[in-house]
């Protein structure tokens, strides 16, 4: 009872594991993907995908991104992917006070898009590491 | 005629000269290796993300800007990627030269034109010719390693113009990487987002089986995916230019090798011509001087 989860960045595969259950952290709410699950294309919001394979639990953290989901796959393309046992809370504090920075100076409406996103980034990052 | 002495100081200064260019040869190969891998594992995203974009693209009438473009075509951005630095062959002329005649056909059919310099020595070349047409330098992306983030922040720049309307249409100008000693030069449309009407038939048969499901809808995952397509393009396409860009340099630098390689052989002949020639000269006068006695 397992499916192929697939990890994708731009620069590397990160991670392909055999899963039982996927989290996945869809724009509409966390959605848990069991094998023969309707295929779906969802975005995604900042957030941690946990796996849970035979080799115990994994969690990613992403910011933002897309999943594919079919009946025996479970592909998330996402710009960066960090591992959630290399994410420190340091990191995430350090990652929230640059965007909250950035959110006051940014005058441009391009420029406060940016930070909002950057910002929502950190949020979910400080949750993840809570 | 040249002293044995200028033959000598000059094979030794062509030999340091094929020395350095053997040693450029060697790393530009190692750079090739780092490049061709580094673009082969940016394969599967770009990929699966195409296929994603072509799915929707065909299904959605959406009318986006980036999909169905501005209503006009007035205004046309040519961007372009070259390398750093030069001594690699053609390359960099080429990306110049295709630039110049895109910009030249444009021109002629009255539309305004800029250009987003990626690389110093586009920029360089460009410079006095359209320098007013140039609208931004971006150098040094390689330092100290091309990653998908200085791209994002390219194709983040390039959007922001396009979201106020500085341009209808982008293109992207490279080199696709073919093999080291073949780099061809391709045009890219960018902006308008292009999709592939060779595999449109494809597609419609996949999309029957596949029937996805999409969270929130379609045309919010359109709109969510079509700006990311374009850095995903625009660091594609620095990928492949790195790669062609070290695959010229050792092309070149192997031929600059063994054109070194060549004059020294000419040059160590004329040596020891011009060497047996003094001896045999000096030989005649020593003779003759003691027949003369």
């Amino acid at each position: 009872m397992t499916m192929q989860f697939e990890l994708v960045t731009p620069e590397a595969s990160e991670a392909q594991i055999e899963a039982t259950m996927i989290v996945v952290p869809g724009a509409e709410g966390d959605m848990g993907v069991l094998e023969d699950h309707a295929p779906t294309v969802t975005s995604l919001r900042p957030g941690v995908v946990s796996v849970s394979g035979s080799d115990g639990d994994t969690g990613f953290f992403v910011a933002g991104g897309f999943a594919e989901i079919t009946a025996e796959r479970c592909v998330i393309l996402a710009e960066s992917a960090t591992p959630l046992s290399d994410l420190t809370a340091e990191a995430a504090q350090a990652a929230m006070t640059e965007a909250k920075a950035a959110l006051e100076t940014a005058t441009s409406e391009g420029e406060k898009n940016a930070a909002e996103r950057k910002f929502a980034v950190a949020d979910a990052m400080v949750d993840a590491t809570a | 005629m040249a002293s044995l002495k200028d033959l000598r100081d000059r094979i030794g200064s062509v030999k340091n000269t094929r020395k350095i260019t053997s040693a450029m040869k060697m790393v530009a190969a190692a750079k090739l290796r780092r490049a061709q891998d580094q673009a082969e594992a940016s394969r599967p995203y770009a990929e699966r993300m195409e296929r994603m974009l072509n799915d929707l693209a065909a299904r959605s009438s959406s009318d986006l800007p980036l999909i169905a473009g501005t209503g006009k075509t007035d205004t046309h951005m040519i961007i372009l990627g070259t390398a750093d630095r030069g001594l690699c062959g053609g390359f960099n002329t080429n990306l110049v030269k295709e630039t110049r005649r895109m910009t030249a056909e444009l021109q002629s059919a009255g539309k305004q034109v800029k250009i987003y310099c990626i690389g110093k020595k586009g920029a360089q070349a460009l410079g006095r010719e359209f320098g007013d047409l140039i609208v931004k330098r971006v150098e040094d992306l390689d330092k100290p390693a091309l990653s998908y983030s200085k791209a994002g922040a390219i194709a983040d720049d390039i959007l922001a113009m396009f979201d106020d309307g500085a341009f209808d249409a982008a293109t992207l100008i490279y080199a696709r990487f073919q093999s080291a000693i073949s780099q061809v030069v391709t045009r890219q449309q960018l902006i308008p987002f292009a999709f592939d009407d060779e595999n449109g038939g494809a597609d419609a048969d996949e999309a029957d089986d596949s029937a996805y499901d999409f969270e929130p809808s379609e045309d919010a995952i359109l709109a969510e995916l079509l700006p990311r397509n374009v850095g995903v393009q625009v660091f594609k396409a620095l990928l492949e230019n790195a790669a062609s860009e070290q695959g010229a340099r050792m092309t070149a630098m192997d031929n600059a090798t063994r054109n070194a390689g060549e004059m020294i052989d000419k040059l160590t002949l004329l040596y020891n011509r011009s060497r047996q020639a003094s001896i045999t000269k000096e030989l005649i006068e020593i003779v003759s001087g003691a027949e003369a006695l």
